[in-house]
C-alpha cells in the first residue's frame, strides 16, 4: 500500500445551452465520462455562454463539452469561446456533440472547437477524446 | 505575483486552481496556505445537511439570492459522491443553482472516498473562500443518512433539512444526524404531513432541552421551490450565529476545530513518515505477506511495525 495523499482527477463540464430541451444525450455522455473514472460537472438545461464560461473557471474543469440539439450551434459556440477568450481561459479546450450538420463542422473547428461528436459518435470515442484533450494539457 | 496574492485579490481562476491543488493533494497548496491563513476568520460558514431529495440544493439556492440581495459575497461548496467503484461521479448540484452574479463564488466537489458527508478537501477549501473575501460560505453535504454529521467540525451554523414523511417520531430520537442541528428546517412544507413532522421534531428539541445554555433550536416551514420562510430562516441563522459568538460557543468549538484540524494534518504526515520509513527497509511488505500468509496476526505485525520505527 502507498498512502494516497491525492490523486488528480481528470474534470470535465457537460452543459446544455439555450433553449434546448432534450438532455438524454448529454446524461448518457456524463454518466460514460463518470463511469471512466472522471468527475463530470453537470448543469442541466438553458445555460447561457455567461453561465457555462463562469462554470467552467470556478470548477476548474479540464474540458468542457457542450450538448446542442436546437441548431442554435453557429450562435452559442463561438459565443462560448469568445467569452472564454475575454476571461483569459481559452486554455480550456471546448467540444460539442448533438445535432450539428456535417457542412457545419470545418466552420466550427477553425473557430475553435476541438471536436464534434455528431449523432453516432460512440462513448468510447468520446471518452477517449476527454483523455487525450486532458493529456494534452498536462504536457 | 503569488497564487496566494491572486487569491487575496479574489481572482476566481487563481482560486479554483488552488482548491484543485488542495484536491488533488499537491505540496505547494500548503505553502498557498500558509501565506492565506492569518487572512481567514470573518466568513460565517453555514452547513445544510439532510437526506438525498431533501432539497438543500433548492435551499442553497434561495440562500444564495437572499444574501446577495443584502451585498454579501457568496460562496457555496456542494458535494456529491464519488463512486467507489470508478472513483468518478456526476456533481449535478449546479443544476439547482443557475445564478451567475460577480459576488457568487459555487464549487462542486467529490467525496473521492471520504466519509461523513464531505470532502477531504473541505476544510482548507473554506480556508480559500473566507481569505478571498466571502462573507458567507454555505456548505451542502452529500445527501446524508443517520450518521454523516462531521459538518459539525466545519460549520459554525448547521441547518438540518427534512421532509414530512420522513418515519414516525422515533426517528427524531435517534442519535446523529438530529442531535446536531441549530436549526431544523420541514422543506416541502406544501406537501400533507408537514406539520406532524414540525411537531415531531418540535417535541424532539424539547426533550433535547436547549443548546449550549440557551439556544432552543427552531423548526421552520420552507418551502424552497418558491422562496416561502427562507427570509426567516435567514434571520435564524444570523440571530444563532449572534448568539453563539456572544455565548462563547463559536471561540469553545474553535479549540475543539483546531484540535482537529491538527490531528488531521499530524496523522496524515506521521502516517507518511512511517510508511515511508517501513517501505524503504522493507519491513511492510515482509509483514504484510506474514499476516497474509497467516503466519502473523495483524495485530501484533501492527506491534512489531512499530517497534522497528522506534528503533
Amino acid at each position: 500500500m502507498v498512502l494516497q495523499s491525492g490523486e488528480k482527477k481528470i474534470r470535465v463540464l457537460i452543459s446544455k445551452a439555450g433553449l434546448d430541451g432534450h438532455e438524454v444525450g448529454a446524461k448518457v455522455v456524463a454518466r460514460a465520462l463518470a463511469d471512466a473514472g472522471m468527475e463530470v460537472i453537470y448543469t442541466g438545461l438553458r445555460q447561457t455562454p455567461e453561465m457555462i464560461v463562469d462554470t467552467a473557471i470556478q470548477e476548474d474543469v479540464d474540458v468542457i463539452g457542450i450538448s446542442i440539439l436546437s441548431g442554435a450551434h453557429m450562435f452559442f459556440l463561438p459565443e462560448i469561446l469568445k467569452l472564454l477568450a475575454e476571461k483569459n481561459a481559452d486554455d480550456i479546450p471546448v467540444i460539442a456533440g448533438g445535432v450539428i450538420p456535417v457542412e457545419d463542422i470545418g466552420e466550427l473547428k477553425k473557430a475553435g472547437i476541438k471536436e464534434i461528436f455528431p449523432a453516432g459518435s460512440t462513448m468510447q470515442e468520446i471518452v477517449s477524446y476527454v483523455k487525450k484533450l486532458y493529456q494534452e494539457r498536462q504536457d | 505575483m503569488s497564487m496566494a496574492e491572486a487569491v487575496l485579490q479574489g481572482e476566481i481562476r487563481a482560486i479554483s486552481r488552488l482548491i484543485s491543488k488542495i484536491e488533488n493533494g499537491e505540496p505547494d497548496a500548503l505553502e498557498q496556505l500558509k501565506q492565506l491563513y492569518q487572512h481567514t476568520g470573518n466568513a460565517v460558514v453555514i452547513g445544510l445537511t439532510g437526506a438525498p431529495g431533501a432539497g438543500k440544493s433548492t435551499l442553497t439556492n434561495q440562500l444564495i439570492s437572499n444574501y446577495l440581495e443584502k451585498g454579501f459575497k457568496v460562496a457555496v461548496i456542494a458535494v456529491d459522491p464519488s463512486s467507489v467503484f470508478t472513483g468518478g461521479g456526476v456533481l449535478g448540484d449546479r443544476i439547482r443553482m443557475p445564478q451567475v452574479h460577480k459576488n457568487l463564488y459555487i464549487r462542486s466537489l467529490a467525496t473521492r472516498g471520504y466519509l461523513g458527508g464531505l470532502s477531504k478537501a473541505i476544510g482548507k477549501t473554506i480556508k480559500v473562500l473566507d481569505a478571498a473575501g466571502y462573507q458567507r460560505i454555505i456548505i451542502e453535504t452529500v445527501g446524508t443518512g443517520q450518521s454523516e454529521i462531521e459538518i459539525r467540525n466545519f460549520a459554525q451554523v448547521v441547518v438540518v433539512v427534512n421532509t414530512p414523511n420522513m418515519g414516525d417520531d422515533i426517528q427524531t430520537l435517534k442519535a446523529g444526524i438530529m442531535e446536531i442541528g441549530d436549526i431544523y428546517i420541514v422543506n416541502k412544507a406544501d406537501l400533507p404531513e408537514a406539520d406532524r413532522t414540525v411537531s415531531d421534531l418540535i417535541k424532539m428539541s424539547q426533550i433535547v432541552g436547549p443548546k449550549h445554555g440557551g439556544w432552543m433550536p427552531p423548526v421552520l416551514k420552507v418551502i424552497a421551490a418558491d422562496g416561502t420562510g427562507v427570509p426567516e430562516l435567514v434571520a435564524e441563522i444570523e440571530k444563532y450565529y449572534l448568539y453563539a459568538s456572544s455565548a462563547g460557543v463559536l471561540s469553545m468549538n474553535k479549540l475543539a476545530m483546531a484540535k482537529n484540524e491538527l490531528m488531521e494534518e499530524l496523522k496524515e504526515a506521521i502516517l507518511a513518515e512511517a510508511l515511508q520509513k517501513l517501505q524503504e527497509n522493507g519491513k511492510w511488505e515482509e509483514c504484510s505477506s506474514q499476516v497474509a500468509k497467516g503466519e502473523l496476526d495483524p495485530w501484533t505485525g501492527a506491534e512489531h511495525l512499530l517497534k522497528c520505527l522506534k528503533q
